[in-house]
This record gives C-alpha cells, structure tokens and sequence, in this order.
C-alpha cells in the first residue's frame, strides 16, 4: 500500500538548445515513459507539445513554466480538473489566412476530441513579437504591446469565462538562417521556443491562469534532411492542436494554501524531479533542490553549463533517462540506488570534526 | 539581463540571492544560472559566481524587458 502518490517533476528547459526535447515536443517519448513509473507526473509544454502531435496522459499535469516556478517555490499549488474552456487570443499581425487555418484547427479539436474553446479575442494591437539570443546562446523574446495581449486576456476571462488561455502570436518568418538551418537539422537551439516562454509567462504571471503559445508561421519550404526530431512542426499549418489539448485538461493555480481543496498538489508533495545535468540553474530546480530528490541526466546535453555540484545540489547522477526511470522506481520502492550497485562500502564511524564544538556552542555537555 | 550572484553557502540561500537581487529590477518572469565562473582565482578560499540571465517586467508600463 502507497502512503502517498509518488510525484516527479520532468523538466527540460526551454530554448536552451537541450539534445532531447529541444525540437518538437521531442522529450514526450520520456514524459511517457516516466508516466508509467510514477503515480503523477508534472511537465511543461516544451515537453509535451508537438506541434500537430500530442499525447494525452492520463497522470501527467500541463504547468506553464512561470506556473512551475511558482510551484517548486512552494508560493503556487496546483488543482487537477476534468475540463477547462480554453479561450483563445489572436494577434492581430496574423494575416487573415493564416488566422483561418488556426481557427479551423481550434475548431477540429471541438469536433474530433470534444474540447471546449470559448468564442475567440483579437488583440487590439499587433504585439509585435521580437527574437532574441542571450550571451549564452539560449533564446529568449519581447513583445512591443504586452498591454494588448493582457487586455484581450482580461476581456477573455470577464467576458466568455475562460479557464485556460491558448496565444497564438504572428513570429517573425526566417528566410533561411544558419540558426533555422540547425534547428530544422536537429542540432541547434529553437529560435522561438524562448520568445514563447516569455509570453505564456506573463499571462500567467498576470492572471494566475493555464496558459500556453503556438507561433504563427507561414510554411516553410520542404527540406528532405529534416530532422524526425523537428518534424512535428512541417506536418501542418499550425502548432496549435497540441497547445488545446494540453490546456484542455491543465490544472488551475491555487495561490492560497489556507483555502486549498484537499487534491491541491504543493512542492513538498514533490518526490523527484529530473533534469538535464548541464541545465541545473533554473529556478525550479534551485528551488526544490533542498527538499527533492533530484535526477540530473547527463545525456541530455544543453547549452548550458551549470551542473548540480556547481551550485550546490545533491543529485544522483544518471547517463540517460532509461537509467533515471530505474532511479525512479528504486526510490518509490524505498531502496538505496547504491544497493544495486556491485561495489557497496562499509559503514564508517562518522569523523568527529566540528560537531561536538557545535553541541558545546548551544550548551550541551557529554 | 545578466545578473552576477555569489554563490551562497546553500542553494536555498543562492535562490534568494538571486530574486532579491533581481526584484531590484522589476518582477522575474524567468531566470537561469547559465554558468558558474571565480571571481577571483587567487584569492583563498576561491570565490565562485553564479551568472544568471533573466526576463523581468518592468511595473511602470507592463512592458517586458
């Protein structure tokens, strides 16, 4: 008998450029995975959207990642639903076909998964959505009319009772990067993925609400050296599917613990939280590093250089993430990842050190 | 931005370290340590830094920066 659910966190930054899950929803054949071992499982867009492709797992909770922070620092619960209405917000930029296809993608969701989206807002500006790389080659954004986007959300929310908010920003089209080049290759870091972040950020940042992005991007030229990574994003004409289905069923934020419903899950509800090792810096992971068992992945290589040692977490180290599942199971089960080891040392008397001048310090005499 | 943090006897510590120092600049969206670097070799014991990239809104009219 479980005393209580065993809860992981996977968390794959975004626009860091990650080998796994730096692509199209790339890292959901992970989440997937890791869903089997655990009893809930908490991830975040980047992992589980693939643009036309999706999966629905039944035990995992879609957490915008300014939702996520908020919840390893122990400010944010989260509450599991059966159904949020979606509202959807479109930039005005979006040229009218582009905004049609979306629309008629939104609408096939209604149809074909029975998800419920409230009648749509167009921004009373264009947001004028602006890319940008950062010194240590991860990605990130601005938007010109941040006051635009939060007015179509707030008219949203009043006016059609949204629970969840889908954006679908017009991004800038490439005409053929070396930056495109490599990610559409597999081997770069996602131009968007961090102006993405930025948005979905301060919507929830703002409204304390589900929110997820899916850019607005004419097609791109075919390229037959595409890699299956990237693929997810050339099979249609938006990336929206995966963002409905996801926010279909996100929990709600609960920002008040006093007044939480029993089934509201906090940090300390947290058991594990696994990440790749060279991306240890993030402030989820700072956060619950003190209170959470935390599974850095080697193989999952990032643009970053901040390892668990570096800044002063105590992680099992692991190559790959078929080895982090075996670490998953072994702690839910209660046994010492070093007992399954070959090689187990002996019990040592612990050395004396400063702990006796520590007791003295307080008072205490032996 | 880019912030420099001292890296903090804890990582509880460096993780108020870091949004202190950035609520001097606005309210965080995101933020990362992107890589740990010494200040000072010479000096003993080494002092380590943490830099940190960071998105922050800006109060005074929403906007991001």
């Amino acid at each position: 008998m479980k005393h209580r659910p065993y809860t992981a966190i996977l968390l794959v930054p975004t626009g860091v450029g990650a080998a796994i899950g730096g692509y199209a929803g790339d890292a959901l054949p992970v989440a997937r995975a890791i869903a089997r071992v655990v009893d809930r499982l908490i991830t975040h867009p980047n992992v589980l959207n693939g643009a036309q492709l999706y999966w629905a797992i039944d035990n995992a909770f879609y957490v915008e990642g300014y939702g996520l922070d908020q919840l390893a620092a122990g400010n944010w619960g989260i509450r599991p639903v059966h159904q949020n209405r979606i509202g959807l917000v479109f930039d005005q930029a979006i040229e009218p076909e582009l905004r049609l296809r979306h629309l008629q993608a939104a609408d096939a969701t209604r149809a074909t998964l029975g998800l419920n989206l409230t009648d749509y807002v167009v921004t009373d500006e264009p947001l004028g959505v602006e890319l940008r790389t950062a010194a240590s080659g991860a990605t990130w954004g601005t938007i010109c009319h941040p006051d635009s986007l939060l007015r179509a959300v707030d008219r949203l929310i009043t006016h059609t009772q949204a629970e969840a908010i889908a954006i679908v920003a017009r991004f800038p089209d490439d005409d053929g990067s070396e930056a495109l080049q490599d990610y559409r290759q597999g081997r770069g870091v996602d131009p968007l993925a961090g102006a993405e972040a930025v948005i979905s950020h301060l919507v929830v940042k703002t409204f304390q609400i589900p929110c997820a992005h899916a850019p607005a991007l004419l097609p791109l030229p075919l390229d037959p050296n595409l890699s299956p990574r990237s693929a997810a994003e050339e099979i249609g004409y938006t990336f929206l599917p995966c963002v409905l289905v996801g926010l279909s069923r996100a929990p709600q934020f609960v920002t008040n613990r006093a007044i939480a419903s029993d089934g509201t899950i906090w940090a300390d509800g947290v058991d594990a939280v696994i990440v790749p090792a060279s991306a240890c810096g993030g402030s989820a992971v700072v956060s619950l590093a003190s209170s959470t068992q935390v599974i850095a992945v080697a193989e999952n290589t990032t643009r970053m250089n901040v390892t668990p040692d570096q800044v002063g977490i105590d992680a099992v180290w692991v190559e790959s993430y078929l080895e982090a599942i075996g670490v998953l199971v072994a702690h839910q089960a209660g046994i010492s990842v070093a007992a399954l080891r070959p090689h187990l040392a002996s019990l040592q008397q612990l050395a004396d050190s400063n702990h006796g001048k520590h007791l003295q310090d307080i008072g205490c005499r032996c | 931005m880019t912030i420099e943090v001292d890296i903090q006897e804890s990582v509880g510590r460096l993780h108020q370290a870091i949004e202190t120092r950035l609520a001097a600049y606005g309210a965080p969206l995101r933020w990362a340590i992107t890589s740990i670097e010494s200040a000072d070799e010479s000096a003993e014991p080494v002092r380590q830094k943490a830099y940190v990239e960071a998105v922050v809104v800006v109060d005074r009219d929403a906007s991001v920066a």
